[in-house]
């Protein structure tokens, strides 16, 4: 990835934790990408469901049960992000 | 199972010994993941398998897993290869063997990573089961 690729995902990203870009896709998918090398992505449904990915089962596994499940509540529920970063 | 004693370290020269013993095997071990990588990319081709409900594709060190059906039994044989395009058979549960068409394009721009670079030094791909 390059640093203008890297720039629009931060731009699309509603959360970031630990250098992962969480963003919410139009058809309902959450694509989680590495903006640091070797830059995994993957791409999961709101439940945790894994539908592709380049990271090994280590890194998925805390990406999901870690960071998505800790924070999927502020792109699941806008309001509440709303509340967090204005309030 | 009889558990290996490890010797307590006594002295500096044995915190060393051991500090670049380590060392050594760590680099032996990314000096063969590199040889691996290197030959894969030499020989131009790429492994395609399926383990439960995820397809594998693996060249060039990147494993890259994405969902297919529940009901995929295992790949067989690849019929076609055309730059992201694959057509391979597949044997599924209740239905036997069928032609399965996988677009890795899309997949691959979903993971950020450019089709164009990571497809061009594919010639070959052929299933192989680990």
């Amino acid at each position: 990835m390059n640093d203008s690729q890297i720039e629009k995902v931060i731009d699309q990203a509603t959360f970031m934790v630990d250098g992962y870009a969480f963003i919410k896709k139009d058809d309902g998918n959450i694509s989680i990408v590495n903006i640091y090398p070797p830059f995994h992505a993957a791409v999961i449904r709101e439940n945790g469901e894994v539908l592709e990915t380049n990271m090994d089962d280590i890194e998925i596994e805390i990406v999901i049960k870690s960071y998505w499940k800790k924070n999927k509540k502020y792109i699941l529920d806008p309001e509440i992000w709303c509340r967090k970063v204005f309030c | 199972m009889e558990e290996t004693k490890i010797q307590p370290i006594t002295t500096r020269e044995e915190a060393w010994r051991r500090f670049n013993a380590a060392k050594n095997q760590k680099k032996e071990l990314l000096a063969s993941i590199e040889a691996q990588r290197n030959k894969e990319i030499e020989r131009c081709t790429a492994t395609l398998y399926n383990n439960g409900d995820m397809t594998i594709f693996k060249f060039g060190g990147q494993i890259i897993k994405f969902k297919t059906s529940k009901k995929l039994e295992r790949y067989t044989e690849v019929k076609i290869w055309n730059h992201g395009f694959i057509e391979v058979m597949a044997q599924y549960k209740g239905i036997g063997l069928v032609e399965e068409y996988i677009d890795l394009n899309s997949i691959l721009e979903n993971l950020y990573i450019d089709p164009e670079t990571f497809l061009s030094p594919i010639e070959k791909v052929e299933v192989k089961y680990e």
